[in-house]
């Protein structure tokens, strides 16, 4: 060998070394028992190095993997909320200054459209706004009518027919009057079509069925499958039909705030079953459960942020919400 | 969603950057038991290290950007997360002064269930290194634990204390010394040969 051994380091670093102690190497081993021969003076600080090099073995105690997971869970959660949080004051400062952004915004989006779009829209293209889980969106339809878009809904038109709408999903209208054409509003879902004559109102088509809530003004359902197939709601009233059962589920008086409160990022339920809950928060955030609880909730959840959702069922209820892959799994 | 299989740390660590929760999820995984470890040793606190490891994670995935990129991921999060740690501590701790660790180390405690086992008179020499190694300083215990518990290199090790190189060096030499006796089963039967 000619490298030069003097301290620690030197034999620590060295492959012959390190396979000698800490393989056994018997090759290796008749190497370095020649060398300690020739340096004898060496025989401290090489006992040194072979002990750093064997040191103590240990068997570690760490937490077990469903407990990783658990706090991994927790992460996310954590996570979301920062993100919702980090949302939340860019919103309400869009709303202080939505006015001014709407008309910067509007003299964009009409620049652009003289020079790009309008010539694309007339080939009878159609618009689609679409939001995600978790998400809502706030827009201005061409007609000066605002729709508020709830999460995991998509909304359609054709560009010649700005009130005509498809709706998939959940949505809040607020309508403006068209006296001039005397064109009317119309929502389409897969269960039926909602006509309006400027009004406010809330239409829902989740859950294989479409549940319209009237705040003001006056619509009429078309499209029932019933003996009679249009019906004209009054202010105040919710109904619910289903395409595929063929029937009015529900037609009563109905609170507005627990009806269009999602719009505030806060979805209301009074006296519903957990199961309505939950079927709500699949909707909204595209997540599964199994629940196997029967309870009834009143109270608030928030649609922007899934971990808080959570934590809030989980404290009314004093209930376990386990996740096990894509399933969530309450429990008592 | 990318795979990090068999990917080298740099690409695992360019991904978190990036904000994928799916790199987010394997470092996790593959550093959450550690680094869950190295602070119940450091601070005998289950609880608090739970609530650090909480606050560590949210704080690297927040600050994400302006992460430097890294190599080798271990040393790195055991760097950071025991300058957390340390600061967690000062926050919301009023027992410790941030001096007195900085100084001292914290007191890391071996048990007898965490030494390997491997010696024919394996309960009689467990018997000997612990108080041993129990009574080694706080920072020599911690050179011994990053190095043997957790199998980071000496310029890892240096790296997460802060130490130079040979620092390290001569506190593991000095220790192992000090156990060299007990050790000597190991040691001794594989020097006889010469000695």
């Amino acid at each position: 060998m000619k490298k030069e051994f003097t301290n620690l380091k030197d034999f620590i670093e060295d492959v012959s070394f390190k396979r000698w102690i800490m393989e056994n190497s018997e090759k290796d081993r008749l190497i370095w028992e020649e060398w300690l021969s020739n340096h004898p003076e060496k025989e401290g600080v090489l006992e040194d190095a072979a002990s750093i090099l064997t040191g103590i073995q240990f068997n570690p105690s760490i937490p077990s993997p469903s407990k990783v997971e658990k706090e991994l869970k927790k992460i996310h959660l954590s996570i979301a909320a920062k993100e919702a949080a980090n949302k939340q004051p860019k919103q309400m400062l869009g709303s202080l200054r939505r006015k001014s952004i709407w008309s910067v915004a509007a003299a964009i989006a009409l620049l652009l459209a003289i020079t790009f779009v309008i010539p694309y829209f007339l080939q009878e293209s159609m618009i689609e706004h679409q939001t995600a889980f978790g998400e809502f969106k706030e827009l201005q339809l061409p007609d000066g009518s605002k729709v508020v878009l709830n999460a995991n809904s998509t909304l359609k038109y054709e560009a010649t027919t700005p009130r005509k709408i498809w709706l998939e999903g959940e949505a809040f209208f607020e309508v403006t009057k068209k006296p001039s054409t005397r064109e009317n509003f119309q929502v389409q879902t897969n269960d039926l079509t909602v006509t309006v004559l400027g009004t406010i109102f809330n239409v829902n088509s989740r859950n294989a069925q479409t549940k319209v809530f009237l705040e003001e003004g006056k619509v009429i359902l078309e499209g029932m499958e019933l003996t009679q197939n249009t019906l004209e709601m009054i202010p105040g009233e919710l109904v619910s039909y289903s395409k595929k059962d063929k029937k009015i589920i529900e037609k009563r008086k109905a609170k507005t705030l627990e009806n269009t409160s999602w719009r505030n990022g806060v979805i209301r339920f009074t006296e519903v079953p957990l199961s309505t809950v939950l079927d709500e928060i699949t909707a909204i955030y595209g997540i599964q459960f199994d629940n196997k609880i029967d309870k009834i909730f009143s109270g608030g959840i928030p649609n922007e942020n899934l971990g808080i959702a959570l934590e809030t069922l989980k404290e009314i209820y004093g209930i376990e919400i386990e996740q096990q892959g894509e399933v969530y799994i309450i429990k008592e | 969603m990318p795979s990090y299989e068999g990917q080298s740390d740099f690409y695992l660590w360019k991904g978190f950057k990036r904000g994928d929760k799916n790199a987010l999820n394997v470092i996790f995984r593959r550093y959450y038991p550690l680094l869950h470890n190295y602070g119940r040793k450091l601070t005998q606190n289950t609880t608090l290290t739970e609530d650090c490891l909480q606050d560590f994670f949210l704080y690297l995935y927040e600050h994400r950007h302006n992460l430097k990129d890294v190599d080798t991921i271990k040393p790195y999060l055991f760097k950071a997360f025991r300058n957390r740690l340390f600061n967690y501590l000062k926050v919301n701790t009023n027992i410790v002064s941030l001096e007195t660790i900085e100084k001292n180390g914290l007191p890391i405690e071996f048990s007898a269930e965490e030494l390997m086992i491997h010696q024919e008179n394996a309960q009689l020499q467990n018997a000997q290194i612990l108080p041993l190694l129990n009574q080694l300083t706080n920072k020599q215990k911690e050179l011994i634990y990053l190095k043997y518990y957790n199998n980071l290199s000496i310029t890892d090790i240096a790296e997460v204390v802060g130490i130079s190189y040979q620092g390290v060096l001569n506190g593991l030499s000095k220790t192992m010394k000090k156990l060299r006796k007990v050790l000597a089963f190991v040691v001794v039967s594989m020097l006889s040969i010469l000695f």
